[in-house]
């Protein structure tokens, strides 16, 4: 059956292979196109749009499959960031080297997300401005950020 | 540790517990059999929990403060692959705009709502009638129905299935074991095991009123960030045994 929901290119950049994965992933994502990649497998989930609970299982299952493997997560939006607070086996042993984070104005309903490296956000804490500039005045951070970045307490150092 | 002022009462065959809870600490006490758990600056002056005590002796489920007594979008779903347009088609119809957050969070529950309706309502000798891996094309009689409303403050989303067998002991199973134990995910079950987890963990305001064989029906409240308060949670499950 042709998954037509769910994506993966696989592209160099900076002479490193990355894993793009696209769409929405559930029992019907397939991942087995990642396992030929060699060395460290960087998987970029900036175009991922939805992950219900059994793509999780799905993927949890992939990551048992490639045990040993180091993995890099890149550009995690919030709903990847939200999986990995809730199910701690969704992230297992990979590094997080950056994450998007939500912004918002309450006065003109502007949203953004704002992507930052792992150097603002450690186990030890993070450092993200409470504030940026939006198009039209001031925006605040969406949400708690103890609890987005919650899953930096379970990263493999 | 959060500071608990825990009540617990049987009134009625009632469990409830009412006080200041972590959702970990709200799902301990599901686990536990408590079919009423409410986290509440008000403590037992709550008025769901009010309303819930209230209708102990009643037949009928009390209609909470969150529940919308105005008109809601209403969609009816009889093809599992139509779950994956639902969303778009109810936030379309929606006078107010759903913010991106708030927007990605709906769309979770209700997909794990959806899925547990359509894939794992209906029994047939004791099993699932049908599967996840394949297409589902449902009866006219189990047709799945979903309402949902969008506020200022949140939105309203309600999915019902004509299987009724929604337990109460397989939702707090369900809550034991992927807030107590390291085996989260089940792998030898068609689904994951996570839906209910994922949505108790989501929501403001759970309610699940389950008549067995009949009907089951989920109703919550998803907060918007701004008056999204983690000390203002409840679970409410009424029925009798599902499976």
């Amino acid at each position: 059956m042709i998954n037509d929901r769910f994506k993966i290119d696989i592209a160099t950049e900076g002479g490193v292979q990355k894993v793009f994965l696209r769409g929405n992933i559930d029992e019907d994502a397939d991942f087995e196109s990642i396992k030929k990649i060699t060395g460290t497998i960087v998987i970029n989930f900036k175009d991922v749009k939805s992950i219900n609970s059994c793509g999780i299982r799905t993927w949890v299952n992939f990551l048992k499959e490639i045990t040993g493997r180091q993995v890099v997560y890149e550009e995690c939006p919030p709903i990847i960031v939200r999986q990995m607070n809730m199910v701690p086996s969704f992230l297992g042993t990979a590094k997080v080297t950056s994450v998007y984070v939500p912004y918002v104005s309450d006065e003109t309903d502007e949203e953004k997300l704002v992507l930052f490296g792992a150097d603002k956000f450690t186990a030890a804490g993070f450092t993200l401005p409470d504030t940026i500039n939006g198009d039209d005045g001031e925006m605040e951070l969406d949400g708690n950020p103890q609890q987005y970045f919650a899953f930096t307490k379970k990263m493999a150092a | 540790m959060a500071k608990v002022a825990k009540k617990q009462r049987a009134q009625a065959g009632m469990a409830a517990a009412v006080g200041i809870f972590t959702k970990a600490e709200a799902a301990k006490q599901v686990a536990d059999g408590v079919r009423h758990v409410h986290c509440s600056e008000l403590g037992t002056r709550d008025p769901i929990y009010v309303a819930t005590l209230a209708a102990a002796d009643k037949v009928a489920p009390p209609r909470y403060l969150w529940e919308p007594s105005l008109k809601t979008t209403e969609i009816v779903v009889t093809h599992s692959v139509d779950r994956h347009e639902i969303f778009d088609q109810l936030i379309s119809k929606s006078a107010v705009e759903v913010k991106r957050q708030l927007r990605e969070k709906v769309g979770m529950v209700l997909e794990e709502l959806l899925s547990n309706a359509i894939f794992h309502a209906f029994h047939t000798d004791g099993k699932e009638k049908y599967s996840r891996s394949a297409d589902v094309s449902l009866n006219s009689n189990e047709a799945v129905k979903v309402r949902f409303a969008a506020t200022e403050d949140g939105c309203f989303l309600e999915v019902s299935d004509t299987g009724g067998t929604l337990g109460f002991e397989s939702v707090a199973e369900s809550l034991k074991r992927c807030y107590q134990s390291d085996a989260q995910i089940q792998s030898k079950e068609s689904g994951a095991g996570l839906g209910i987890y994922m949505v108790f963990e989501t929501v403001s305001h759970l309610k699940i009123v389950n008549e067995p064989n009949k009907k089951t029906v989920i109703s919550c409240w998803i907060a918007d960030r701004r008056s999204e308060n983690p000390k203002s949670f409840s679970f409410n499950y009424f029925g009798g045994k599902g499976k």
